[in-house]
């Protein structure tokens, strides 16, 4: 999982950048990570936990798709469906939002 | 029950207080005003409390404590005083003369070992002039602490057979020595046995909040007579009144959230309103493990202190940089919320590397 | 010093002097008492029935059903835990180091290879209706390899909520990491082993960085930001003589200022490396008073200490992983028995190695080869006489009891009888006995030598249905037997 696609072509902004939401704030359970945000606490199950935790912990987005590759058994086209997917829900909750343009 | 916190001046310094950091950043009034006091009295009266309990700080520093006891006890109140045990002259003969069915001490006694001879004579000479009137009671911030002793005193001075047993809680926000849950178990271990010791001495063992069941080994809570409303369910608002008549829920959690007394009828209502703001942050409990314990599925215990197992959650600020490109299909969830179309990520190759954060650093 | 050979164990009683009297000790009963001499020679030589009044107690608690002596396992392989070993690279230089760290190479595991021992493993606990899925990481230092470590914890995590297990992970570490890696391992980890060897002093002697450099304010910073996590920190302290004699002070401080669930002692193994940098190994006798003594420290914080041989209220039959069916895999897939480098155990004629696992998730486990371990640690013919049998069981198979070695005792076995006698000592209340023994330099040497200890209780050998691992609750029945047995003579 080392070697990840090259970049899709498209117009777009060069960048976006997504932070935790205020109040947001996470811990470690027994099977997952439970989250609490503004739409309450919910349980993040794996592997979609393991994606908020390399997120949370400072990997860059090509090592989280590296990672979450072997932690979830899943190939390259798998992973990045996985990994979008986790972030799309996390932006759709409110439990991650857009960093401002001064960031 | 709800505790007037009468002062924020200490002649303790004990490192595990939960109360002095958040008193003293308060800023405002120092010692609780008369007309606070009575305010406060009133809520209690409305709330159908009879008991003040009066804490601090070190409560009996109070520049008026003998017009407050006066005071509380002329409105039909018993008090309840939580002391440190290092009381003035003048409040100790004050509290000498009241009659013993009206008043009683909780005296955080120092153990052992700890604390200058001075500090271990000024309680001794507590626990001389009110003797039966003095409940003892111990913070355990420490594995270690030792309790045995805690018979011994009730023996010598002829005190209340009670002990009031406390775990040290953390506070959310600041420092403070508190017990570590990872030795919880070997907290149990000693209690079960000092329990044991205290039957034999017919004290009574009385347990403060924040105790859970997976503490004690099998069998010491029937041995101790303990239930879940004893060890187990016991986290909830305490409702302490600042010195400028703020509440806050317990001194742990202080600035979590702080409300104005006049704000609440009684004080049903205001726990309620602290438990509807709790209820979200009730899902997170003392250990990672708690959520596949047998006691939290039974309903014998919810999970420890809750400003305990608050510190377990992590809400470091982070960032995750999506590359722009391909039009986002999980915009219109973003849209929903009002909120500007979030590109997706786009997961494009660069050369592997390590984590931005973590791993052993080379030395 | 004479052959050390002597009864069968299983049905042993053990009787060995302190001063004036005699240490009795039944493990697998989990009974200790303390005895005159007129008491111990009717415990070796008279039959129960003729044994007085005041013995009476003792036969009676002897006479209950005693568990079996642990034996060799058999059957299916179903690992105790799984020890991953991401890198033999690390970033420290330490003198003593066994695991050729300083000069290793930084290879590390494929995370292929790490997810499919996981998967193994957690599917054969599942097979086997276990519960707890352990994991332990080994090195060189793991955290060298982070991205291993985590893909192996995510990674068991997501398998045991797939299969209902719980997971428990911990690891060997030397602290040497930062601050976002503490707070990775305090949310993940249940445990750290951290190795951390005193002082100022004594620790940047001993675990330098490879340039040489102090690390002790790094591990005690690591250590601080541990003990706040929600884990069990284990402080691990090798032992050498220039630290033994302030052993209490070294526990007292790291009591107080780390809280730790466990403060462990081990002594310095010797080695090349060791003796190249001056470090010598402790004198048994001294280490084994320093370590009584820092017990006691320990104990007055609420803080368990452990020296591992004498973790005498379990019995077991293996002092370390060898012959559990734990599974130790190494960054190239080979799966072993035991955690230390090949060349050490082919040193002494022994393979260790189980079998392998390759990227695919194909393990192949040797059937002849898990046999030939779990057959090793019975095979300790130094023990066979020594009152440690169930508890030190001989200590490391590598580097103590190895076939071929000696049966006489060795420093190590000298260290771990004192520790040993003077902690069922204090579990029967005779703290002053203690004292007065570690004082009386002829008593220890004829206690610490004393062979073979063992007293035939053939006669109570009634083998109850509990597992061997259940024992009594430490210290259960264990004072009342003694209080009986001094009343004689």
């Amino acid at each position: 999982m080392d070697s990840v696609a090259p970049p899709s072509p498209g117009p777009g902004p060069a960048t976006s950048r997504l932070r935790p939401a205020p109040g947001v704030g996470w811990a470690v359970e027994m099977h997952g990570l439970l989250l609490r945000g503004p739409g309450g606490a919910r349980t993040i199950h794996y592997p979609a936990a393991a994606v908020w935790d390399l997120i949370a912990r400072g990997y860059s987005l090509e090592r989280v798709v590296a990672l979450t590759g072997h932690i979830a058994d899943l190939d390259e086209e798998g992973t990045r469906a996985l990994v979008k997917e986790a972030i799309r829900e996390w932006v759709a909750a409110g439990y991650l939002e857009e960093v401002s343009g001064d960031g | 029950m709800a505790n007037l916190a009468l002062t924020a001046s200490c002649n303790r310094g004990c490192g595990y207080c939960f109360a002095m950091n958040y008193l003293e950043s308060r800023g405002g009034a120092k010692a609780m005003p008369l007309e606070t006091l009575e305010r406060a009295l009133d809520f209690l009266e409305r709330s159908g409390i009879g008991e003040a309990r009066l804490l601090g700080g070190e409560p009996t520093l109070h520049p008026h404590f003998e017009q407050v006891v006066d005071r509380a006890l002329e409105r039909g109140f018993r008090l309840l005083v939580f002391t440190g045990g290092l009381i003035p002259a003048r409040a100790l003969r004050k509290l000498a003369s009241l009659p013993q069915e009206r008043c009683s001490l909780l005296v955080n006694v120092i153990p052992p070992g700890e604390g200058r001879t001075a500090e271990h004579a000024a309680q001794a000479r507590v626990f001389r002039a009110l003797g039966p009137r003095v409940v003892l009671g111990i913070n355990i911030a420490r594995p270690g602490t030792p309790l045995d002793f805690l018979v011994e005193l009730i023996d010598r001075y002829g005190l209340a057979r009670s002990v009031r047993l406390g775990l040290a809680h953390p506070v959310l926000e600041g420092e403070n020595e508190f017990l570590h849950p990872r030795h919880y178990p070997e907290v149990g271990r000693r209690v079960a046995r000092f329990g044991a010791l205290a039957a034999e001495h017919g004290v009574e063992l009385v347990f403060d909040c924040g105790w859970v069941p997976c503490m004690f080994p099998d069998g010491a809570m029937q041995a101790l007579g303990l239930g879940p409303q004893e060890v187990g369910l016991r986290c909830n608002p305490i409702l302490d009144v600042m010195p400028d008549g703020e509440v806050i829920s317990c001194f742990p959690l202080a600035r979590h959230a702080v409300e104005v007394l006049e704000r609440y009828p009684d004080a049903g209502v205001l726990r309620r309103a602290f438990r509807e703001r709790q209820a979200g942050d009730r899902a997170f409990m003392l250990y990672a493990h708690c959520a596949g314990c047998e006691h939290r599925a039974a309903g014998r215990c919810s999970g420890g202190c809750l400003a305990g197992s608050l510190r377990r959650v992590r809400s470091t600020p982070f960032t995750v940089t999506l590359p722009g490109g391909a039009a986002p299909s999980g915009a219109a969830a973003g849209q929903e919320r009002g909120r500007r179309s979030i590109p997706l990520p786009i997961l494009h190759g660069s050369p592997p590397r390590g984590p931005e954060t973590g791993g052993a650093t080379c030395v | 010093m004479q052959s050390l050979r002597a009864a069968p164990p299983a049905s042993a009683g053990y009787l060995l002097p302190v001063l004036h009297r005699w240490l009795f000790h039944a493990p697998l009963h989990g009974i200790a008492a303390l005895v005159n001499t007129e008491s111990a020679a009717i415990l070796r030589a008279d039959a129960p029935e003729a044994w007085p009044a005041v013995l009476h107690p003792l036969r009676a608690a002897l006479s209950a059903a005693v568990p079996a002596a642990p034996r060799p396992l058999e059957g299916d392989v179903c690992p105790s835990f799984l020890g991953i070993i991401p890198t033999r690279g690390c970033n420290l230089g330490c003198v003593y180091c066994n695991f050729g760290g300083p000069t290793a190479s930084r290879e590390r595991m494929d995370p292929r290879v790490a997810v499919a021992a996981v998967d193994w493993m957690a599917k054969r606990l599942h097979e086997a209706g276990r519960e707890l899925f352990q994991i332990h990481f080994f090195g060189g230092e793991p955290f060298v390899a982070p991205e291993v470590v985590d893909v192996v914890v995510h990674r068991a995590r997501y398998m045991a909520a797939r299969y209902g297990l719980r997971t428990y992970v911990d690891a060997s570490t030397n602290g040497v990491f930062d601050e976002a890696r503490c707070r990775f391992v305090g949310d993940y980890f249940g445990g750290v082993v951290l190795s951390f060897d005193g002082f100022p002093e004594h620790h940047d002697r001993t675990r330098p960085g490879k340039n040489g450099r102090p690390t002790f304010e790094a591990v005690a910073r690591t250590a601080r930001r541990l003990a706040q996590m929600p884990l069990d920190l284990c402080i691990r302290v090798c032992v050498t003589q220039d630290s033994v004699a302030r052993l209490e002070e070294i526990t007292d401080w790291m009591c107080t200022e780390f809280s730790p669930a466990v403060v462990n002692f081990e002594t310095l193994t010797p080695g090349e490396l060791a003796t190249a940098a001056g470090l010598r190994v402790p004198d048994p006798y001294e280490f084994a008073a320093h370590c009584v003594g820092a017990y006691r420290v320990a104990e007055s914080h609420g803080i368990r200490a452990v020296y591992s041989a004498a973790e005498h209220e379990r019995v077991r039959l293996s002092f370390c992983p060898v012959g559990t069916d734990a599974l130790i895999v190494s960054l190239d897939g080979r799966v072993s028995a035991c955690y230390l480098l090949p060349e050490d155990w082919r040193m002494r004629g022994l393979d260790m190695d189980l079998g392998s696992i390759s990227p695919d998730g194909g393990m192949r486990l040797d059937r002849d080869a898990v046999a030939r371990a779990r057959r090793l640690p019975a095979e300790k013919p130094r023990c066979d006489g020594c009152f440690c049998r169930w508890s030190c069981a001989g200590g490391c198979h590598v580097n103590q009891t190895y076939p071929g070695s000696s049966d006489a005792y060795t420093d190590f076995c000298i260290q771990t009888r004192l520790v040993t006698a003077c902690l069922l000592l204090r579990e029967l209340g005779q703290e002053e006995l203690v004292d007065e023994l570690l004082a009386h330099g002829g008593a220890l040497r004829a206690l610490a030598g004393h062979a073979p200890d063992t007293v035939d209780l053939g006669w109570c050998t009634h083998e109850g249905s509990t597992p061997a691992a259940v024992r009594q609750p430490r210290g259960a029945g264990r004072s009342l037997v003694a209080d009986g047995m001094t009343l004689l003579g």
